[in-house]
């Protein structure tokens, strides 16, 4: 097989040694190594296809990898193949007029927003690792970010995807001018986990930059206070760009850190909103949303409308997670959602879960849509602070379930949270995603092992090979 | 949807009756819309709404609510608003409409807030697919990535791959201000498209916006403008700016919900009269065996091709969406037989093409003509999978792409 894949992309560009295959045995997330049997890196889209027909003449499985910063073991390859996307890093066209961009899946998220800055628009999705993660895998994993809160999640920008399916077939999905009539694939494949085949070029919406922008900063002295204020902030009918949430221990981690904010290190919790649009009627919101912080307890209400104050205060937002690294050793990055109001009665319970288990857990969440990031900094290499953690996580998982909500808001199910998709759905719903999966990939041969537990398809249960 | 919910609807005995028997079904809702789509082989209807038209669970402070897939716009719509919420979407039809069926047929809506879609609002789906599986797909929060989207696979699917019987709907609170707005613009239609629709095209504010034609009438612009006072104030200056007319002639046609507050009765949630007019009945005229298409080019084209169909479809009204370069056409009955529409539709694309629009212009059928198979191999797939035995809304599939073709300037 290494012959034959360096036949297509080049000697240098297939890697089988264990050293050269070290980087790509994690995503981030602590706990979880595999070590793929070779990793093949493409430099062009007819390479992409050429090594996928080769993958599929040869009923080879793989795992398509995009930066590995998707945080639920979603791109760890077990002794299959991995096909790095990092090389595929074209803007292949920006159409300013009918603010569309095409690019290759390789492309990294926020050098989209920085090319297209100069046309007045930018791509509104905004996970917190825009630096590096890449589009295919923002699609893969649908991923959100705080401003999705006002603008909505990957699926909502996206318009088109060229896949490449695992039998080395081209389709298109989606349409670049408006809402494709059929059966929705392209949102069905957004967010299918590298499960349904590779993207090979994705077609995304570019929304006009505001006209201007103001952020507020409210600290509390409780974290049940923050969260009502969430509530009365969304009632009021003002949709916020972004409201994001602070618990204590990361506004400390964050202000012991090179991403020191500003942020007040005795408050229980802080409040980062945002409003946006035209200027006419922002002071107007940011005069309603001062109101609900106050009347839910807020200690103290700040504005920032210069561009680099306001930068400073969303620096430290999303570099919380490198903040909290710093903690110790390793970082479990949790994602799961609840309904906004149970928020107040859910973070108790994080708390406690934390005091119950001996560890430390910071909470930074996108608190507007209910989205929490409960995570915990430890010492991956000391066995008993590892299963304490992981028994913590899972008593959270199983709150936020119980609290109507569900498992993963953005980073995906991958392979950390396959455990808990039966405490969601059913056996009948489960098999009908298998079915759907089918449709894609029958042999499933992309991304093996993820996403749904394999005993759920019943369908498969007699063609297992 | 939660794990631990197990009943077997009242409409998965009555799809798994049809199984045993192998009779073909397919799922009815309010019946506003039976020609939808259609024709349809035989089938057997199934009723939603006799069975599953209750409020399920609705806890205002999530603004998430779950209803039964039966329960009609209006319904909903009143319980909302007893909490001073609403949907973001009132379909273009009657709103008698079950949320189910727009569901189902990913309705499409004049002026909805925000520009949402009816796939950005279902969070959750109980189906009965065309196996009879009760499947809970989604949730009730308004972001979940759990496992593979069912949700948007039925949504939009025309009953093709099962019944929807349950929904979780995200709901928006209703701004301070939500008003329907209107310009007259008074020149002849084709001065009035060459000098507005290109600052139409060219304006960035978040200004849902229709530009509607009913024959023998000048051109109207449409908006729904929302927010507080001072924005309101601001967008409708805007609004005339791009119209060409001072804001006074700006017509104010009420809050978008006026017939709902209304008749507000949170307890019964079905009061109300199907009578009181809405603002946004202006909107909404599709009579019965008129063809309805939607067609669509980039923005880029909209001018080439908006100029294009008026002056093909003489006498049909239109409404052009301007931020989805959509275009809503309706053409009355005597002109919509098959054969006078296709070569009607043959000289749409060769003026687009004379005037300019070098692109592509894509049309899908509403109402007026058969849609015949799936469109691709994975269509195909997907029915097979959830629907094998094909009795499941037999003939209704997805309305495929008729005219997908590049246009060239000759
Ligand atoms: C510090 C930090 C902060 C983060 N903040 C956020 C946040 O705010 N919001 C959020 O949503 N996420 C966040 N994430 C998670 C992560 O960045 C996203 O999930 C991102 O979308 C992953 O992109 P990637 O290129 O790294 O994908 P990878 O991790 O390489 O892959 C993720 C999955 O996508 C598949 N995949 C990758 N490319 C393709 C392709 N072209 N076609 C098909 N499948 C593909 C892989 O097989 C895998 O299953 C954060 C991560 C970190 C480390």
């Amino acid at each position: 097989m290494r012959n034959r894949l360096s036949s297509i992309v080049g000697e240098r560009w297939v890697k089988s040694r264990p050293a050269a295959l070290a980087p790509y045995d994690a995503d981030g997330l602590p706990g979880y190594h595999a070590t793929p049997s070779l990793a093949v890196f493409p430099g062009t889209r007819e390479e992409l296809i050429a090594v996928v027909r080769e993958l599929a003449r040869t009923g080879t499985p793989f795992v398509p990898r995009g930066a590995g910063t998707g945080l639920s073991g979603g791109a760890l390859a077990d002794g299959v193949v991995l096909i790095g996307l990092n090389r595929l890093t074209r803007i292949l066209d920006v159409d300013p007029v009918n603010r569309l961009a095409r690019v290759e899946p390789g492309v990294v998220n926020a050098r989209l927003s920085r090319e297209t800055v100069k046309f007045g628009l930018h791509y509104a999705p905004d996970p917190s690792s825009q630096t590096v993660c890449t589009i295919g895998g923002n699609v893969a994993e649908n991923a959100g970010g705080p401003h999705c809160l006002k603008y909505g999640v990957t699926l909502n920008h996206v318009l088109e995807c060229e896949v490449l399916l695992p039998d080395g077939s081209l389709v298109r999905l989606g349409d670049a001018h408006g809402e494709s009539e059929g059966y929705d694939l392209l949102g069905t494949f957004v967010g299918s986990e590298g499960c349904f085949g590779v993207a090979t070029q994705v077609t995304v919406r570019l929304v006009p930059l505001p006209d201007a922008v103001h952020t507020l900063l409210a600290d509390f002295s409780q974290v049940t206070d923050a969260a009502r204020a969430v509530s009365r902030i969304i009632a009021s009918g003002i949709v916020p760009a972004a409201l994001e949430m602070m618990d204590n221990a990361t506004i400390r981690a964050v202000e012991a850190s090179i991403y020191a904010a500003g942020y007040p290190v005795d408050a229980a919790a802080i409040l980062l909103c945002e409003v946006d649009g035209p200027d006419a009627g922002l002071d107007e919101d940011v005069a309603i949303i001062r109101e609900a912080c106050m009347a839910n307890g807020a200690r103290a209400v700040r504005v920032a409308t210069e561009p680099a104050d306001r930068m400073r205060l969303w620096q430290g937002r999303k570099k919380a997670f490198g903040a909290m690294g710093r903690i110790a050793p390793s970082l479990v990055v949790q994602d799961a959602v609840v309904p906004r109001t149970r928020l107040p009665e859910v973070l108790e319970r994080i708390e406690a879960i934390g005091i119950r288990h001996g560890v430390k857990v910071c909470n930074v969440f996108h608190a507007g849509d209910g989205n929490l990031h409960p995570n915990i900094p430890y010492d991956a290499r000391d066995a008993q602070q590892d299963a304490r953690v992981h028994a913590a996580m899972k008593d959270i998982m199983q709150t936020c379930i119980d609290a109507g909500g569900t498992i993963t808001g953005e980073h995906g199910v991958g392979l950390d949270k396959i455990g808990y998709m039966d405490r969601l759905f059913d056996a009948p719903t489960l098999d009908a995603m298998c079915r759907l999966r089918s449709v894609f990939d029958p042999d499933r041969r992309a991304n093996p092992g993820k996403v749904v537990p394999v005993h759920s398809c019943r369908e498969w249960a007699g063609v297992v090979r | 949807m939660s794990a631990t919910t197990h009943a077997v609807t009242p409409v998965a005995h009555i799809v798994r009756d049809h199984l045993e028997s192998q009779r073909s079904f397919r799922p009815l809702g309010s019946g506003t819309w039976r020609h939808g789509g259609g024709p349809f082989a035989d089938a057997t209807p199934v009723s939603v709404r006799a069975h599953h038209a209750n409020v399920v669970e609705y806890e205002p402070g999530d603004l998430v609510i779950t209803v039964g897939a039966g329960m009609t716009w209006r319904e909903l719509t009143q319980v909302t608003a007893a909490h001073g919420q609403m949907f973001a979407l009132a379909p273009y039809g009657s709103e008698e409409s079950t949320l189910g069926a727009m569901a189902s047929t990913a309705a499409t809506a004049p002026l909805a807030l925000g520009d949402l879609l009816m796939r950005d609002l279902v969070l959750g789906l109980e189906v009965v697919d065309g196996t009879g599986e009760v499947l809970r797909a989604g949730g009730r929060v308004v972001k979940n990535v759990a496992g593979f989207d069912l949700v948007r696979l039925f949504t939009g699917a025309h009953g093709t791959l099962g019944i929807i019987t349950q929904l979780s709907l995200r709901l928006h609170a209703r701004p301070p201000h939500d008003q329907l707005m209107r310009v007259t613009l008074e020149q002849p239609v084709v001065n009035a498209l060459a000098t507005c629709l290109p600052a139409l095209i060219a304006q960035r504010a978040p200004l849902p916006m229709l530009l509607c034609h009913t024959p023998g009438q000048p051109l109207t612009l449409w908006a729904r403008v929302s927010g507080n006072a001072a924005r309101v104030q601001a967008l409708r200056a805007h609004l005339a700016a791009l119209a060409g007319v001072s804001p006074s002639d700006v017509e104010d046609l009420g809050a978008i919900d006026a017939n709902v507050d209304a008749n507000v009765d949170a307890n019964s949630g079905a009061s109300g009269s199907a009578n009181d007019p809405s603002p946004l009945d202006g909107l909404r005229h599709t009579p019965v065996d008129a063809a309805v298409m939607r067609l669509r080019t980039p923005r880029s084209d909209a001018l080439p091709f908006v100029q294009a169909v008026h002056r093909t479809f003489t006498n049909a009204s239109w409404q052009y969406h301007v931020e989805r370069g959509g275009l809503r056409l309706v053409v009355p009955r005597d002109h919509a037989s098959h054969e006078s529409l296709d070569t009607q539709l043959d000289l749409l694309y060769h003026h687009a093409a004379a005037q300019g629009a070098l692109h592509r212009i894509s049309m899908a059928w509403d109402q007026g003509r058969a849609v015949p198979a799936p469109r691709s191999a994975l269509d195909q797939q997907v029915k097979a999978r959830f629907d094998p035995a094909g009795l499941c809304s037999p003939w209704r599939v997805a309305p495929e792409l008729l005219h997908d073709a590049v246009v060239q300037t000759p």
